[in-house]
């Protein structure tokens, strides 16, 4: 056996120096986690299979609805009649912020749910590396896996409506970002899943509420006040607003100026993700007190 | 030289107390046994040492670092097998995607964690099964894949929970033998929890008493058998013993073992350390015809830990 023992800190044949083995960096954690989540994601074929199936639903759905209906000039938030077309623009930012929020939402409260599953919650947590990077890495595999079928479907949906390219890669920017932000969202709901398991109804619950108040299915124009004064503190209201002015071409006016939405959506993302690894350590300590053996 | 301390220890789960005073110490290149019933707090015990719980009280200390102030340093130091192999490793995963994942948690490249792989396959004799996923692998297959990962930092220190439970004979020997000879060739050290006393016998050096969530005294595994005060154990089948055998045998020092017949056909007596030869109990069971039928052997740690933790307080019938 070529082990040697490396804690006088001498160097084996492989240059490895076990003695001096450090606690491996975010950006280590991050892209071994999305590896060894895209190799699970490919292992369970069903769950995979159903995936893309609910998406390619999803933007089914949203294609005949919005091909089916129009809105009359008097009733419409642009002021002007909306065709079928419009609402197919209209909707397809809402159609990839939902694919987008399902993703961040879900993939850290299913990958507690998986380790718990799996017995491994309790080792990665005496691991010296940064849970909150592996729980990153678990919503960017994710991502991967979602999008890689999502974003061409989104593509020629996008294409077919007239949008240009420039303005669909502004969307998917703002895509992308408003992802950062709710990838917080979603660490929070898996710390509730380190602490007590069974949160899926949680996490379902709170993607309908979000949808809701954020403009994914009308404007928050039509909210009562207070709703719409809560539905500024969620990043999807700034998202939507944002991805709708670029759908619209400048035919939608936005809440605030677009700079300013942009500021606003890099601040949530700032904020929401030092909050979610404070809150991370908080639930990590809460749960090592009382045993990942019994919660 | 210690290398690892841990002192009056205290753990709560809400109102039930885990641990109530535990302190253990491992000398570098031992490997120390716990020991004690179920409930008394021995995983709770290793569980804190290797970072998975917080303890209420007392002081850790692990190569001199302090488990309060170096949590982090300390993981890097320990290896550590739990008690569930079958479900501590992701399923859908072959033993080598998991090596490789969890190794670079614990901060080693690619190529290290790949060498390290063949090296601990090849000593473990396991390379045929590096790529099966984990979920097809045998109850024993699957606790060396776990000791396997425990290992793959080379750490100093081990804990091993329960390393054979669930495990077949030959497997629980196989992996017996393994970590003994690991922990020996490579000057480890290691904190073993088992029921299975065979393996306690086998792997430790030292043994240290729990009870309650309090440690008692610790020593090595010939001082806790030696504690008992037994010589050897006389077994005699229950068919043939009779009252007049029991008090032939009582009157040369040979007595009748607390517990020593409980869920058997035979019935255990202990020969005192000054007590008579094997000879002289012989020659006493053919003046009673009693000698067709009969064991004499060694006090072995069962037979002490039964005596510790037994219903009668652990002292021999009068």
């Amino acid at each position: 056996m070529a082990v040697t023992s490396e804690i006088d800190g001498s160097a084996d044949a492989s240059g490895a120096n076990f003695a001096e083995l450090r606690s491996p960096s975010f950006f280590r954690v991050v892209p071994v986690t999305v590896v060894k989540d895209i190799r699970l994601n490919l292992r369970y074929m069903p769950d995979l299979a159903g995936r893309i199936a609910e998406i390619a639903i999803r933007v089914l759905f949203f294609w005949i609805f919005a091909n089916a209906i129009s809105i009359r000039a008097d009733y419409s938030p642009l002021g002007q009649a909306i065709t079928g077309r419009d609402l197919v623009v209209y909707f397809q930012g809402a159609l990839a912020l939902f694919v987008f929020n399902n993703v961040a939402l879900s993939a850290p409260v299913n990958a507690v749910n998986r380790d718990l599953y799996n017995g491994t919650l309790e080792y990665l947590f005496i691991c010296p590396s940064s849970r909150y990077a592996y729980f990153v890495g678990t919503v960017a595999a994710s991502a991967i896996v979602s999008l890689s079928v999502f974003v061409p479907v989104f593509l020629i949906l996008v294409w077919s409506s007239g949008t240009g390219l420039i303005d669909v890669v502004m969307i998917l920017c703002v895509c992308l970002l408003v992802l950062c932000t709710i990838v917080a969202f979603g660490i929070l709901i898996a710390l509730m899943a380190i602490l007590w398991r069974q949160v899926g109804f949680i996490t379902s619950v709170l993607a309908i509420l979000f949808e809701m108040l954020s403009g994914a299915y009308f404007p928050i124009s039509v909210l009562p006040r207070q709703l719409q004064d809560l539905a500024l503190l969620l990043p999807y209201t700034w998202g939507y607003d944002l991805i709708r002015y670029y759908s619209f071409r400048g035919r939608w006016t936005p809440l605030f100026p677009v700079a300013v939405e942009w500021a606003a959506l890099v601040a949530f993302a700032i904020v929401f993700a030092w909050i979610s690894r404070v809150l991370l350590k908080m639930a990590e300590h809460a749960a090592k007190r009382a045993g990942f053996n019994v919660i | 030289m210690i290398c690892l301390s841990a002192t009056n220890v205290r753990k709560s789960y809400g109102s039930r107390v885990a641990l109530r005073d535990a302190s253990i110490e491992i000398e570098c290149g031992s490997i120390l046994a716990l020991l004690g019933p179920n409930g008394s707090g021995k995983t709770t015990l290793i569980k804190i040492l290797a970072t998975s719980l917080t303890k209420d009280a007392g002081k850790v200390t692990i190569l001199g670092y302090n488990l309060d102030t170096n949590e982090n340093a300390i993981r890097q130091l320990l290896g550590y097998v739990g008690q569930d192999s079958d479900r501590s490793a992701y399923a859908r995963l072959s033993v080598r995607e998991n090596l490789r994942f969890f190794g670079a948690l614990r901060g080693l490249t690619g190529r290290q964690a790949e060498l390290q792989i063949e090296r601990l396959a090849e000593y473990f004799d396991f390379k045929e099964h590096l790529d099966r996923l984990h979920f097809v692998l045998s109850g024993g297959q699957k606790q060396i894949a776990i000791i396997m990962r425990a290992l793959l930092t080379d750490p100093p220190i081990i804990f091993v929970d329960e390393p054979t439970k669930g495990i077949d004979p030959l497997a629980a020997r196989k992996i017996r033998r393994f970590l003994r000879r690991y922990v020996e060739d490579h000057r480890k050290s290691a904190l073993l929890t088992s029921h299975a006393l065979s393996d306690v016998e086998e792997m430790s050096h030292n043994v240290a008493l729990i009870n309650l969530g309090s440690t008692t005294n610790c020593g090595t595994v010939a001082d806790f058998k030696a504690a008992l005060g037994l010589m050897a154990i006389l077994e005699l089948p229950a068919t043939a013993l009779t009252a007049d055998i029991a008090n032939a045998l009582a009157q040369i020092g040979v007595r009748r073992m607390p517990d020593g017949s409980a869920g058997s056909d035979w019935t255990q007596f202990g020969v005192e350390k000054r007590g008579p030869g094997p000879d002289t109990i012989l020659r006493l069971l053919q003046t009673h015809d009693a000698a067709a039928a009969y064991r004499y052997r060694p006090v072995t740690l069962e037979d002490a830990f039964i005596h510790q933790f037994g219903t009668l307080g652990g002292r021999l019938e009068v």
